[in-house]
């Protein structure tokens, strides 16, 4: 787990925000989020890695979305969702949740 | 009605539709029109068939809950139909599901479901064109479903009505 400054935390959170919101902006009407992933917003999504993972885990937490499991795995390189689960999303969600916690992340 | 949902599809509003749904994101657009209520249905999410982009692993999709390719959107008794849509590359976006009264429901994507007249309703740069109608016997389990869309259909017409009724006039 990679350890920032405050001032290094604020700056990513920002950041994380801004395309947060494109990002959803961006997938809203389509079932088909895979396909989205050479689109630039994912792109500087996932280019912000480790720190952003606590973050997601958060917006997961609060509100489900699909969009964010392609933007996980882009940045871990890992899916935990057990293969019972493909395609409930909240349970998707409550997968990617308690990896997070097994590996230490605030939710 | 929704002015974001009239901007992302332009023929919305002349074709004549209905919000159906609030948003969810527990199933999407292909979930819905397969009749499934509880998952997401894409390639690398849950996809019960050979996997791809293209239009073909939709319609392998569809294909294996024994819809057949049939020739346009006119309703036929005794069949359900499916139009399914694809961009200019040939990639699947969308796919909408025919009622027994003749309109449509899609769910988009991860927002709401609305039910539309035609599936012309919907083409456009997000969804592309229909590229497919597939169509199958009505499943006798699918009745009921269906009975149900089409109550929900004539509620969400008759409260669209009532809101209409009560807008001030300027």
């Amino acid at each position: 787990m990679i350890t920032l400054t405050p001032e290094q935390q604020q700056d990513v959170a920002q950041r994380f925000q801004a395309l947060a919101t494109r990002w959803i902006a961006t997938t809203r009407y389509r079932s088909k989020t895979q396909a989205l992933r050479n689109h630039p917003v994912y792109q500087e999504l996932v280019a912000l890695g480790e720190p952003v993972v606590p973050l997601i885990l958060v917006e997961l937490e609060q509100q489900p979305r699909v969009c964010w499991f392609i933007v996980l795995t882009g940045i871990t390189g890992e899916n935990p969702v057990p293969p019972a689960h493909a395609g409930q999303v909240d349970a998707m969600a409550r997968a990617w949740i308690d990896w997070g916690r097994q590996r230490g992340y605030a939710v | 009605m929704s002015a974001e949902l009239e901007g992302a599809f332009p023929n919305v509003a002349a074709d004549g539709y209905t919000v159906a749904s609030p948003k969810t994101q527990a199933y999407n657009c292909v979930a819905w029109a397969a009749g499934d209520a509880s998952r997401w249905w894409e390639p690398g999410i849950y996809w019960p068939g050979p996997t791809g982009d293209d239009l073909a692993a939709l319609t392998g999709i569809f294909a294996a809950l024994g819809y057949v390719p049939c020739a346009g959107d006119e309703l036929e008794a005794g069949h359900e139909k499916v139009a399914l849509y694809a961009d200019d590359q040939g990639n699947w976006t969308h796919a909408a599901r025919q009622l027994s009264d003749g309109w449509w429901t899609s769910k988009l994507g991860p927002d709401e479901d609305i039910l539309h007249r035609t599936p012309q309703a919907l083409v456009g740069e997000l969804y592309g064109q229909v590229q497919e109608f597939m169509k199958r016997t009505t499943q006798p389990s699918s009745e009921q479903s269906v009975g149900d869309e089409i109550i929900g259909h004539g509620l969400a017409v008759i409260e669209a009505e009532r809101q209409r009724d009560h807008v001030a006039p300027e």
